[in-house]
């Protein structure tokens, strides 16, 4: 809450509010007494005028971006012109408040000023004025600004644009037309300045507003400045103003999520889907993406007649740079298992590649296997991940691997192989943390305790296929309601022993 | 999730309560942005801390590469499932843990 308070927007707020329950309370005065009986109407209207002021400034108190907190500080102005004009319309015509009245008559006049100042400056930030006119402006409009505060200012020392009689009524001097220059110079610079911007036409048409509701609304009162509605005109046409901008905003929104569901389908897309038709073994994979864009991949691919690569990774983080880094990762362990060596080998020289290229300290884990497939010898280095399940007695187990270090962690990092014999008949399993850190309601981690019990509940002669939606089905069960954080990635393979292959192996030759 | 930050002249000593993961490694990587200035010993208390996941090893990762150069980092207090983690992701043999 402290935190809270020290944020300046939460001042405008109070503010609003308090002029708001102000004004109201105030109000009840002008049906009490009669002097003040004509001015109810307008009484009304500065009342729900403060009341849309705190909603509006509520509204857009959260927002970021260009010019918004102009908008904020222009409704806390108009917020105020009703307090002000309350007061006007309380003090006027009462002798012994003249005073009072002339201060706030000149307050609200600087307000006005204030007010059209900052309308330039949040369409010039919004819209993006540009060009030599801008520039001139630039300069103009604060000097025409102080010029005519000083001459505002001067009616304290002698009436130069309006002065309160001894009985306490308002009058404008011969010369108080001068009090619109401002007015009228900026206005037409900045309908200029609007339609000379490349914007959407209703951006451009809720800038115009601001500016010619409020004139027409002087014309159509028969030029009665100083009308409360007016400031509900100016406020009005501050709504709208923010209806246009916050729409802009959300369609931009909208367009960001588009782009983040691309980025899913191509990573997803990235990920091979047609699995080996082979008689030697049984290949099957899955990856279910979190609601956002994550850094899982399985990857596997021939790298002669006789081997068989397997890769399973996970990227430290979620969102577009873990899917970025993911492509990156993927082609490199794709490129370099290819060019040839043992797994070690090429998780070394793909790590001191990605160490190369790492700002973002980003990592992944990977686990790359490599099967001969006429053998059933599977040698595999693990860089950081999950120790994998295998089953070469009946039963699933556990097989603490020799582990190095994540890739892209440190430059140095060294890899050992782990060699396996598969028999006929042997698998093996390999999965993310999304399956052993799946967590429940409570906080409990599935654990690799369940994994394995996951995978010796299916039933063997199972496929793999089943195997892994077994282990997906005992998870669901596992966190029920609880949602899904990360990624869910799973590789099955099987060995059914080498298989009479020289009739391929002379069509080859 | 909760960081305590303590700072004794060069020696910054930070204990983390609840879970460090893609939701709050953000936070924990904003404390440390800037905050590394000068100091020559980092020490992560993970008494109260109940799970790392790998967007928060990537925050110990930063924070290693930075105190590599000005000094040292160490971790104590870890429990048995992050020390696993530790394990499983090589992340122990970079670290210096108690």
């Amino acid at each position: 809450m402290i935190k809270k308070l020290k944020d300046i927007r939460i001042y405008g707020l109070i503010f609003t509010i308090a002029s708001a329950i102000f004004v109201i309370g105030f109000s009840t005065a002008f049906f009490s007494e009669e002097r003040l009986m004509p001015y109810q109407w307008g009484a009304g209207i500065n009342s729900m005028g403060a009341l849309i002021c705190a909603a509006l400034f509520y509204g857009c108190m959260r927002q970021e971006g260009d010019g918004i907190r102009t908008l904020r500080i222009l409704t806390v102005l108009v917020c105020s012109c009703f307090v002000v004009n309350e007061m006007i319309c309380y003090t006027v015509l009462v002798p012994e408040l003249r005073t009072l009245c002339f201060v706030f008559c000149l307050l609200s006049k600087l307000i006005d000023l204030a007010m059209i100042m900052l309308f330039y400056l949040y369409v010039r930030v919004t819209l993006g004025f540009e060009g030599k006119l801008a520039k001139f402006t630039d300069i103009l409009i604060p000097i025409l600004l102080i010029v005519q505060t000083l001459v505002m200012l001067g009616n304290i020392i002698t009436p130069v644009t309006f002065y309160i009689d001894a009985a306490g009524m308002y009058y404008d001097t011969s010369i108080s037309l001068i009090e619109e220059v401002f007015l009228v110079a900026a206005s037409v610079l900045t309908t200029v300045l609007i339609f000379m911007s490349h914007n959407p036409f209703n951006q451009k048409a809720a800038a115009l507003m601001f500016i010619f509701l409020p004139i027409i609304e002087y014309i159509m009162l028969g030029a009665n400045f100083g009308e409360a509605s007016q400031y509900g005109i100016v406020l009005m046409s501050l709504i709208v103003m923010y209806c246009v901008i916050s729409n802009v905003k959300s369609r931009k929104l909208a367009a960001t999520e588009t782009e983040l569901n691309m980025a899913t389908e191509i990573q997803t897309g990235s990920l091979p889907t047609v699995f080996p038709d082979r008689p030697e073994f049984d290949l099957y994979a899955s990856m279910d993406p979190a609601k956002e864009v994550g850094g899982d991949f399985y990857d596997f691919f021939s790298i002669d007649d006789d081997h068989l690569a397997i890769v399973i990774a996970d990227v430290s983080g979620k969102g577009v740079p873990a899917a970025l880094f993911m492509m990156s990762s993927k082609i490199y362990i794709n490129d370099h298992a290819t060019i040839g060596g043992s797994p070690a080998e090429i998780l070394t020289r793909v790590n001191k590649l990605v160490c190369a290229n790492n700002k973002a300290h980003m990592f992944v884990t990977v686990w790359l296997g490599i099967l001969e497939i006429s053998t059933g010898k599977l040698t595999s280095a693990s860089a950081g991940h999950e120790y994998p399940m295998i089953n070469t007695s009946g039963k699933y187990e556990m097989l603490k691997d020799k582990h190095g270090l994540a890739i892209g962690a440190m430059e140095f990092a060294k890899y050992k192989n782990t060699e396996i014999q598969l028999k006929k008949g042997d698998s093996i399993f390999v999965y993310t943390d999304g399956v052993a850190e799946a967590t429940d309601a409570n906080n409990e981690l599935f654990g690799t305790e369940r994994t394995v019990d996951a995978l010796n509940a299916v039933p063997k002669g199972a496929s793999q296929k089943e195997v892994l939606a077994g282990v997906r089905a005992a998870v669901d069960a596992f966190v029920k309601e609880a949602p899904q954080f990360d990624d869910l990635t799973m590789v099955g393979l099987k060995y059914y022993g080498p298989q009479d292959n020289t009739e391929t192996e002379e069509q080859t030759e | 999730m909760n960081i305590k930050k303590t700072q004794n002249a060069a020696t910054m000593i930070i204990a983390l309560e609840g879970r460090l993961d893609t939701t709050t490694a953000p936070k924990l990587e904003a404390e440390l942005k800037d905050a590394l200035d000068g100091v020559t010993e980092l020490i992560f208390d993970f008494e109260k801390l109940d799970y790392i996941s790998s967007a928060g090893l990537r925050v110990l990762l930063s924070a290693q590469k930075v105190m590599m150069k000005q000094g040292e980092m160490k971790v104590i207090h870890a429990n048995d499932t992050i020390m696993e983690i530790f394990e499983v992701t090589g992340f122990s043999d970079i670290l210096t843990i108690e």
